[in-house]
């Protein structure tokens, strides 16, 4: 007879229940769906780094060496591998050879090509609509696409070392047997070692290659950008998932408690007569020790499925962004298990609290009720005796409740943390663009030379010289450019926008973020390629966040790095420029690089329209539910008022106001709440990478996201109004009638 | 007139039957006088009151209070209605719980622009040194005078009274019903008080008898005794 309790109560005070159901169902939903993606993400990329034998390191060097001798004496496997840029128009699709003891191909379908075939990469093949069979024509050879491939070397496709997007229609990577590519081989023909294994004595394996070969370049692993963007992208997006669900999961079993003691509360009179009918403790809390387990078992299993269901589009989805090849589907059952049941964990011994104070107290106390008891002095407070009548009964009606409060300033606190990550991701790629792009870098092309040049023979450009470090200490990379004193190419201004007259080294904003760098520190760091010690003053911070990047004059710069007086590397150029290929490594357009953070802006659209959504549903169930208590709980008393002739307004007022102050306190909470975040995010999981954004929040953007957020208010507000309105009188009326 | 009833039906539909509460009553009230409505459980006394409080709707019939016809008025207009013009005390007091006594009082004084002083009011009932008690701490007696205080703050010109001593004991219930004529002389507030007990009626300057829905008598009290001498 009791069974049946639990689901006509909860069907009965639908408005408190199904928005507990719902953040359940969320939080196993965030959990399953972020977990699987995961899993298969890690396993995956896993799976590809140690099957196709991922590289440590890979260098070049100016004379061939001797690859079997190195690999005896330090014990690793190195491999030689060519590279060759194929240009058709505006695209380029960069071509290597097939190797087979490090940075193995992966055919992700199709086969690997034979002689007269080639494979490339599925991203630019699907941008560019090619498909396997297809044949293209290079250099007036016809080739037949075999299959796509994946290389672990080249996992985040750029073009440019540092490139911060792909841009798949335009740049591609491709396969082909070194045989066909020996006939396009030329002198721009670019080779490299790629080694596979750990070396103990790193410094003296780099002078010996440098001695003997002279060492060009090197670059390690973790400050590869085509291979670390992946492994930071799935290290951010963890942190997100767990925080994500673990506070949903938190915030709706705070919430089940104080739903569930209030409803016990007014229980008392029932469960007494339940006692004096015979009914013993256990059983009674049998009964409704079932309310957070209908809760969970209605929450957390559909929302575990349909994460689990959803797991399979999401991981496609997420991995075009990260892009990690899948070869191989996981269906972590673990996963799914934990999605399901780490809800019962908050959910069942949060209601057993709610259910506790009933075992402690004696039948008698219990069959005597308590709606009324329990206004104790305190709740005189009558401090607030001074104060008009609304407010004063507004504000009781808050501070007789802390914990509702609390409950609801953290919601929105972390609703406001989730919105303000998208907006501010947004708006931060935007800045980029629509500023960084236009009024800093003022260039449209750069060119960066083979060699050292001496004399800028190219009109409307400017030269600049450039070298990379790394801080000492760490692995992050520098870079640092010699540019003209006037420079009209490059404007570094400082945070009031005046004009920096450069002298000394002056820093991005995002360097000095991320090492808390303030003017007059010492940047100490070291030449990558000669490993040269420096250390230099900062001189001044420019307002700019793209890169761990640092300035000086050109002069300056030559000086300072024992580099021939006037010579430089590259040019930057207002106009396209006709230089010879082989007199250049690299050509940047700024056109392209705006176009393709514009094009990659529609994925972060995507991830926003998600942030907004959960940040959304989330203020507002929560303030729902908080206000629904309310207006159940005082349903008498909101009787009694309208009887006297308080309107609606009024009585929303005074009933669900203070929810006003707790909303503005829990978004106010909020702002700090994101920077701890975006900060720990950028010094942790970014630590060692050459990646920076400007995720400060702006004004724009906290208004944005507190408008954004008082619409979830507002409607709460809205159907908390509507409740109150539906509320009548005749509750009170009824007793009246015998 | 100040209270025009006229050709007054209400009927409820309770399953498939159809109870008449009231049946085509008509009557006209004074301003200034204590009128007791009086009948049995079931008579239809709470439907009328309801009715005149602007709670309840008719289904046919008008009702004029103070010059609005309260069939014209929709539910905000009500809510004005009553809020400028009525008082309301029950059986079972209905203070809000989680207010004070003084809260309680200030709840109305909140309503009316030119209400009486709250100090003035709980003193009248004997309510002061109580005043920052919770109900649940009080006596039924005197939250029943709380509720007369709350109701009497705002200055109504109606005090609508349904069963205000039906659950005290005797003493109680004389205290409450001497307040409520001491009300009506001090202030002039027309006073309609609704019960099942014929010692009451004594007191009144008129009386409604209501039985089974019907208006059965509606006579002038020639000589209304003091609150003090009714007994029963
Ligand atoms: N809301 C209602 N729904 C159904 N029947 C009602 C309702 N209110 C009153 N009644 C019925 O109308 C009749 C008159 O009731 P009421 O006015 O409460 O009488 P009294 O107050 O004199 O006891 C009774 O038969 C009662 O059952
Ligand atoms: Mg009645």
């Amino acid at each position: 007879m009791l069974k049946k309790i639990p689901l006509r109560i909860m069907w009965r005070d639908k408005a408190h229940f199904i928005g507990i159901i719902l953040l359940v169902f969320l939080a196993s939903f965030a959990y399953a769906i972020f977990s699987i993606l995961i899993t298969n993400i890690d396993t995956n990329y896993k799976n590809f780094v140690k099957n196709y034998n991922q590289e440590d390191f890979h260098f070049t060097t100016f004379f061939p060496i001797d690859i079997e001798t190195l690999e005896k004496k330090y014990n690793v496997s190195i491999e030689e591998k060519f590279t060759w840029d194929y240009e058709f128009g505006d695209k380029i699709i960069r071509f290597f050879n097939i190797t087979e003891k490090v940075n193995k191909p992966l055919i992700l379908e199709g086969k690997l090509p034979q002689i007269g075939e080639i494979a490339i990469d599925p991203n630019f093949a699907n941008s560019n609509r090619l498909e396997i069979g297809d044949e293209i024509e290079i250099l007036g050879k016809n080739f037949k696409i075999s299959g796509f491939v994946s290389l672990p070397d080249y996992i985040y496709i750029t073009r440019n070392e540092n490139d911060m997007l792909p841009d798949p229609l335009r740049f591609g990577i491709g396969i082909m047997n070194l045989e066909d590519m020996r006939n396009f081989l030329r002198s721009i023909a670019y080779r490299y070692y790629m080694v596979k294994g750990n070396i103990s004595d790193f410094d003296s394996f780099k002078a010996e290659v440098n001695s003997k070969y002279n060492l060009l370049s090197l670059q390690e692993k973790d400050e590869n950008f085509r291979i670390i963007v992946t492994e930071m992208k799935m290290e951010s997006a963890r942190p997100m998932a767990y925080v994500i669900s673990f506070t949903v999961m938190l915030i709706s079993s705070i919430l089940l408690f104080i739903v569930l003691r209030r409803l016990i509360n007014s229980m008392h009179a029932e469960i007494g007569t339940l006692y004096a009918l015979g009914y013993n403790k256990r059983e009674i809390v049998n009964t409704y020790i079932m309310f957070p387990i209908f809760i969970w078992l209605l929450g957390a299993i559909p929302g575990g499925a349909t994460g689990y269901i959803l797991s399979d589009p999401f991981t496609k989805f997420y991995v075009s962004f990260i892009s990690v090849p899948v070869v191989e589907k996981f269906f972590p059952l673990n996963d799914l298990f934990i999605a399901i049941f780490i809800p019962a964990l908050f959910m069942i011994p949060s209601g057993y609290m709610a259910i506790r104070s009933l075992l402690r107290r004696s039948v008698v106390e219990i069959i005597r009720g308590e709606s009324e008891k329990g206004f104790k002095s305190k709740f005189r407070m009558k401090f607030l005796d001074r104060l008009p009548f609304k407010r004063r009964i507004m504000i009781k009606q808050g501070l007789l409740h802390p914990s509702r409060e609390i409950v609801l300033i953290i919601g929105v606190a972390f609703a406001t943390l989730i919105i303000m990550y998208g907006v501010v991701a947004k708006t931060a790629l935007s800045y980029l663009v629509e500023d960084t792009f236009q009024n800093i870098f003022k260039y449209n092309y750069l060119y960066i030379f083979n060699y050292y040049e001496k004399e800028n023979k190219y009109p409307n450009s400017e030269p600049f010289n450039m070298l990379s470090f790394y801080i000492k200490g760490t692995k992050a990379k520098v870079v640092i450019y010699g540019i003209e004193k006037n420079s009209k190419m490059i404007i570094l201004k400082d945070k009031k926008g005046n004009r920096i007259e450069l002298e000394g080294l002056v820093i991005a904003q995002s360097l000095a973020d991320k090492f808390n760098l303030k003017e007059g520190d010492y940047l100490n760091i070291v030449n990558k390629i000669d490993g040269r010690e420096y250390n230099i003053k900062v001189k001044k911070i420019a307002d700019l966040y793209v890169g761990n990047s640092g300035y000086m004059t050109l002069d300056e710069f030559n000086n300072t790095f024992n580099m021939e007086k006037n010579s430089f590397i590259g040019i930057y150029s207002m106009n396209k420029l006709d230089i010879p290929k082989e007199n250049i490594v690299s050509t940047l357009s700024k056109e392209d690089i705006i176009k393709s953070f514009r094009d990659s802006a529609q994925s972060v659209d995507q991830m926003l329209q998600v942030m907004y959504m959960l940040s959304f549903f989330l203020a507002f169930i929560i303030i729902y539910v908080l206000s629904a208590l309310v207006i159940t709980e005082n349903r008498k008393s909101l009787g009694i008022f309208k009887i006297l002739g308080y309107k609606d307004k009024e009585l929303s007022s005074m009933f669900l106001g203070f929810n006003n102050f707790s909303f503005i306190l829990g978004f106010l909470l909020g702002i700090p709440l994101f920077n701890t975040l975006i900060t720990y995010i950028m010094n942790q999981a970014l630590k060692d990478v050459d990646f920076s954004f400007k995720l400060q929040p702006t004004i724009r953007d906290i208004l944005f996201s507190f408008s954004y957020l008082f619409l979830a208010f507002l409607l709460s507000r809205y159907l908390g109004r509507r409740r109150i309105r539906a509320v009548s009188p005749n509750i009170i009326l009824k007793e009246q009638w015998e | 007139m100040f209270i025009e009833i006229k050709n007054l039906w209400k009927s409820y539909q309770v399953g498939s039957f159809k109870i008449d509460a009231l049946k085509d009553i008509s009557m006209n009230l004074d301003k200034g006088k204590f009128y007791v409505v009086l009948g049995p459980s079931g008579s239809g006394k709470t439907t009328l009151l309801n009715i005149l409080g602007g709670i309840d709707r008719a289904d046919s019939g008008k009702v004029i209070v103070d010059g609005e016809d309260l069939s014209s008025l929709d539910s905000m207009a009500l809510t004005i209605y009553r809020r400028k013009k009525l008082g309301f005390i029950f059986q079972f007091y209905n203070l809000v719980s989680s207010l004070t006594v003084l809260e309680n009082v200030l709840s109305t004084k909140y309503l009316s622009e030119d209400g009486l002083d709250p100090k003035e009011v709980l003193e009248v009932v004997g309510m002061w040194e109580h005043r920052d008690k919770f109900p649940f701490e009080l006596s039924g007696g005197e939250q029943q005078r709380v509720a007369i205080a709350r109701a009497v703050v705002k200055n109504p010109s109606i005090i609508l009274c349904d069963e205000p001593t039906g659950a005290l004991d005797f003493e109680n219930a004389k205290r409450v019903l001497k307040l409520l004529e001491d009300i009506n002389k001090k202030y002039g507030t027309t006073i309609i008080l609704a019960t099942h007990n014929t010692a009451i009626a004594k007191m009144s300057h008129k009386i409604i008898r209501l039985r089974s829905g019907e208006l059965v008598e509606f006579a002038d009290n020639p000589s209304p005794i003091p609150a003090e001498e009714v007994a029963w």
